[in-house]
């Protein structure tokens, strides 16, 4: 049995909301092998986008463990987890997100700028926007492209610093159908080229049939899916 | 009423309310306006103070008169007065004697009258308090020989009664007189804010050496209305160079001669007022960006285009008419501030004015009102605009107003070199009555190309810099370049209140620097006498006191003495400006002193021009005031009948921007047989002897009380008055680049309210807060260095127009360019660390930002 790549022990988070305390994950156990690509369903409210920030070292648990590649990431400093995001976690959102002022080009390369190591990059920026068929556009801005085109760009960027996990909010839910699954076939297609974990939030059940994990999460509560 | 209701609601709702959901921004918008609509309301207040000072004094000193006969500069012989009887039917003439004297005790200069007491409540409203009742009271007004009447509000801090003797220094000899009487608080006490004092003319002509003279006759015409009808009447009377004028002309030369001057400052106190505007724009435009979804639902749910456009005028007239009014209160105290520095000026460059405080009346403030709310409307029309005008499904729909990006407009660039070259076409044409009107319009047009340029500017500087950045400062480097180019609206308006403020200290400086440098220049070499003296108790801008020539000549004899040259001066009038008359011993000044002679003979040969003929010699303000030029002819109205005096030369003089008419000491007594002298200056044989020979002046005119410098304390006091002349302008220069620093800072802290959701994904993409708060101060430097450049050419171009037109026109000066490259080099290097420093607190704002909850906010 190999190490698990992500692993929730026993985590609760809750929120404050006005004078209420709001539990938004309760008792939430995860653990995602390497190569994983994982859908998560569920409702509005019902603790998805926790999941993924908790995920992304972006909040912290009140209560469990997280282990991230083999290390306790519960425990890190805001500065170990920006550094975390920087090197390990890939972001795909559901509004792309792309710098408006930045071209294709510099959008994908930010990651690397942030990381003030870019200057070796001009390769494997283009191998990537030929790989998700956009270098004709290199040039372009993102106020010129397509909602698919720019969630194609969305992922290279996600990609382009090699991250171990890819998380995803509802990167199809701006699409329309069509270009939509053209970007989980993309995404699929990268987590195997790439040897990333992918763990995608959807209210899609269509996309969520094709990771080979599934997991639902419903008031707070996490539960596998997996056929 | 229920329409009210119903209005009061929604104002509450959709202005109020979101007015005070960002306090801070909004408290700063507030105090931008109010401190811009308090610089230009300051100024006007001191303006219009110091003019109205004028006015009413010389009101109410003359009285209900009709006319004044007087000669220009002089005094004249009271026959004249007795002349006028002739005409006792139809009108009734008043004899007055004008002086100055400097009261001991408090120092101050105080203006003295001499009238007809029993006559004179005919003319001017006064009640006289005396000691006695009756008569008895009035015998000794009348009688005493030192008899003077004291307004109830003296000179403050002194405490007179009658009874009590003052002592006045007049024409550099102490007098002692006799407070006989007390003016009641009316009528002519309230004049020259209690520099003044009455007293019988007899009395007055003795103490004032003019037994026999007169200064003025102040007439009240009796039947006729008609002004020119009764001048010519009277003038019939009269000897030829006396003149019977209007009693407002006073005013009128005073207007003339202050209104450049004062326009010139009032122009300079708008650019805070504009620079204001832009912080309104920008809070409007935020406003109107963050509540994009409110818009489209209100457009939903049937608001009309109008109703929205309604919605963000009316915010932007709420922070203006609060800015307004608190502007309106700080200006008040600016005021005062304003007032002193206004009447430094004008005492030293103009004319002796004596207010004090402001008259400061709320009911009188609704123009300025007014002005900021009208301006604050005016400022938000583009952001209403946008907001009315955008369909609601784009206003709701996400990201629309975040991929907005600005590619540059060729139209908007064309119309700014249109605009540029029209300003350039503007500094050729020449004033309008006296006044630069095209040369500040030409800056104004300055002002409008630097905006419409500025968008340009910001794409060009994007693409110059974006290299540097990136491989300099990596991600957060190429973002704040990048950057430049969204809200690029926002950015332009910013860069362009940043450079206006910047532009018009630049150009200050330069300017203010180069006259600086032009008039060390020319006293260093105009200025070669080693004494200069003048009688005690006057003021330098006007020639009130005198010293009889014949003591003067016996310094001549004084061993150690090369030369004495003795000057003398009048007030005129050249058509209908006022200019002065004066003369001075061009043998003595040929062979030791110097003059800087724009066109005529070097000075060392004037004196073979000038002794003896009828030649004058003219400053280059009169020559370009008047254009008159080299052997031009002007007329004089001398006591001894019309004289033509040729334009010999045309000197540079930078103490009088009426200009001087300059006769020699022959040509003078000749034509005006007037010895008395206002100074007088020493060539010393042996330069080593100047403390021995300051003490053997002082004895030998031991009559007098004197002020004499040395040559260096009389170049060191004109340079003190210069700086002095010019310190309100640099307050306002502070001011100006405070409000357009403020102005960035609330651009930058609306940039990171609109990019919160992009700091948040940066965030996401491993972006370290120090990386945020650094991006944001790069973005702080860029646009103040963009600022500061900009500013720095507009402010070049702009001193050349203020020292080539603006004051070539306004004064009549030609100024040499100096550059103060120091000075200049630290403003910018200055201006551009406060830009850095006004993105402190937003950089520190971006990076207490919550990423999830940017990123969740859309």
């Amino acid at each position: 049995m190999t190490t698990p790549i992500i692993q929730f022990i026993d985590v609760f988070k809750s929120y404050k909301s006005g004078s209420q305390s709001v539990t938004a994950l309760e008792a939430v156990n995860l653990s995602l092998e390497a190569g994983d690509f994982v859908t998560i369903m569920g409702p509005s409210g019902g603790g998805k986008t926790t999941l993924l920030n908790l995920l992304a070292g972006l909040d912290l648990p009140d209560k469990g463990q997280i282990i991230l590649n083999g290390r306790k990431i519960s425990d890190f400093s805001d500065h170990e987890l920006t550094l975390l995001r920087r090197k390990e976690i890939g972001f795909v959102f559901q509004f792309f997100n792309l710098m408006p002022t930045l071209t294709v080009m510099e959008n994908v390369e930010l990651p690397l700028l942030l990381a003030h190591s870019s200057r070796t990059a001009g390769e494997r920026i283009k191998a990537l926007l030929d790989y998700v068929g956009l270098w004709h556009r290199a040039d372009s801005f993102p106020a010129e492209l397509s909602g698919g085109e720019m969630q194609r760009v969305a992922i290279a960027r996600a990609l382009v610093h090699q991250p171990v996990i890819l998380l995803a909010d509802e990167p199809t839910g701006n699409l329309d159908s069509e270009n939509g699954l053209k970007i989980i076939d993309l995404m699929r297609q990268a987590a195997t080229d790439f040897k990333t974990t992918v763990v995608m939030v959807t209210h899609n059940p269509q996309v969520a049939a094709i990771g080979n994990r599934h997991f639902e999460i419903r008031d707070g509560k996490l539960t596998d899916q997996t056929a | 009423m229920s329409f009210l209701l119903y209005f009061k609601d929604l104002f509450i709702a959709l202005i109020l309310r979101p007015l005070l959901r960002d306090p801070f921004r909004t408290a700063i918008t507030i105090l931008g306006v109010a401190v811009g609509v308090a610089v230009f309301l300051s100024i006007r207040l001191a303006n219009q103070q110091t003019m109205m000072s004028f006015t009413e004094s010389v009101d109410l000193v003359l009285g209900r008169a009709d006319a004044v006969i007087r000669v220009e500069g002089l005094d004249f012989d009271e026959t004249v007065f007795e002349k006028l009887h002739t005409l006792r039917k139809e009108i009734k003439a008043y004899p007055v004697i004008e002086g100055y004297g400097v009261e001991s005790t408090s120092g101050e200069v105080v203006e003295i009258i001499g009238t007809d007491l029993l006559q004179d409540s005919g003319i001017r409203d006064f009640s006289i308090k005396t000691v006695e009742e009756g008569l008895k009271g009035l015998i000794p007004l009348i009688t005493d020989p030192a008899g003077i009447i004291l307004p109830e509000k003296f000179v403050p801090g002194t405490r007179f009664a009658p009874g009590h003797t003052i002592e006045f220094l007049i024409k550099g000899k102490v007098k002692t007189l006799n407070v006989n009487a007390i003016l009641a608080d009316e009528g002519i006490a309230k004049a020259l804010n209690g520099n003044f004092a009455l007293m019988d003319i007899a009395a007055a002509q003795n103490v004032f050496d003019k037994v026999g003279r007169l200064d003025r006759i102040d007439i009240q015409f009796l039947k006729s209305d008609d002004f020119e009808s009764m001048q010519e009447k009277i003038a019939v009377l009269l000897p030829g160079h006396m003149k019977v004028e209007r009693p407002q002309r006073k005013n009128k030369q005073v207007g003339k001669m202050l209104q450049a001057f004062q326009y010139n400052l009032t122009a300079l106190s708008f650019v805070a007022l504009l620079v204001a505007l832009y912080l309104i724009y920008n809070m409007i435009a935020l406003s109107v960006v963050r509540r994009r979804v409110e818009i489209g639902t209100l457009r939903a749910i049937g608001a009309t285009p109008t109703l929205i456009a309604l919605i963000f005028f009316l915010e932007a007239g709420v922070i203006g008419a609060i800015g307004s009014v608190l502007g309106i209160g700080l200006g008040y105290f600016f005021a005062q501030f304003s007032l002193d520095a206004v009447s430094l000026t004008v005492n030293n460059l103009y004319a002796p004015s004596y207010v004090t405080e402001v008259d400061f009346q709320w009911s009188q403030m609704g123009p300025y009102f007014v002005l900021g709310v009208g301006l604050s409307f005016i400022s938000a029309l583009i952001p209403a605009w946008d907001a009315a005008t955008t369909p609601p499904t784009s206003v709701m729909r996400r990201g629309s107003y975040d991929l907005k990006l600005f590619r540059g407009s060729r139209g908007l660039n064309q119309t700014a070199v249109a605009v540029v070259l029209l300003s350039a076409l503007c500094t050729q044409l020449p004033p309008i009555n006296h006044f630069p009107y095209f040369g500040f319009f030409s800056v104004f047009l300055i002002i409008l190309g630097l905006s419409l340029l500025s968008p340009a500017v910001l794409l060009w500087t994007r693409d110059q810099l974006h290299n540097f950045c990136k491989n300099r400062f990596g991600g957060e480097g190429l973002l704040a370049c990048m950057n430049l180019s969204q809200n690029v609206g926002r950015n332009a308006l910013a860069v362009s209140s940043l450079a206006i403020a910047f532009m018009m200290v630049i150009s200050m400086s330069i300017m203010v620097h180069s006259f600086r440098q032009t008039v060390i220049v020319w006293i260093d070499q105009t200025l070669r006498a080693d004494l200069f003296a003048r009688v005690a108790g006057g003021r330098d801008i006007d020639y009130q006191h005198t010293l009889p020539a014949e003591s003067v000549e016996k310094l001549k004899s004084l061993k150690g003495i090369a030369a004495v040259d003795q000057f003398r001066a009048l007030d005129i009038t050249h058509n209908d400006l006022p200019v002065v008359l004066a003369t001075g011993d061009f043998s003595v000044l040929s062979r030791y002193g110097n003059l800087v002679i724009k066109s005529g003979p070097p000075a060392q040969e004037l004196a073979r021009v000038m002794v003896g003929n009828n030649k004058a010699m003219i400053s280059e303000a009169f020559s370009l005031k008047h254009k008159v030029g080299m052997g031009d002819s002007i007329e004089l109205q001398t006591p001894n009948g019309p004289a033509q005096m040729e334009v010999a030369a045309i000197y540079f003089d930078y103490s009088r921007e009426r200009g001087y008419i300059i006769l020699d000491r022959t040509t003078f007594l000749k034509y005006y047989r007037e010895t008395a002298i206002n100074s007088f200056v020493i060539y010393l044989e042996d330069k080593t002897r100047l403390d021995s020979v300051r003490q053997e002046v002082l004895k030998t005119l031991k009559d007098h009380r004197l002020i004499i410098r040395s040559n260096s304390e009389l170049k060191h006091q004109v340079l003190e008055v210069f700086d002095k002349t010019f310190a309100i302008t640099y307050s306002l220069e502070i001011i100006a680049i405070l409000v357009a620093v403020l102005g960035l800072f609330n651009t930058l802290v609306s940039l990171i309210l609109e990019r919160k959701r992009e700091i948040g994904i940066l965030r996401f993409l491993g972006a370290f807060t120090g990386q945020v708060k650094r991006m944001i101060l790069i973005e702080a430097g860029i646009l103040g260095l963009i600022g500061s450049a900009m500013g720095f050419m507009a402010g070049v171009i702009v001193s050349y127009i203020l020292i080539f037109v603006i004051n070539k026109q306004s004064f009549g000066w030609t100024i040499q360019v100096h550059f103060p490259a120091l000075s200049i080099l630290m403003m910018v290097v200055l201006f551009w660390g406060l830009s850095l420093l006004s993105g402190l607190y937003p950089a520190r704002l971006a990076e207490k930002l919550n990423p999830k909850e940017a990123v969740r906010v859309e």
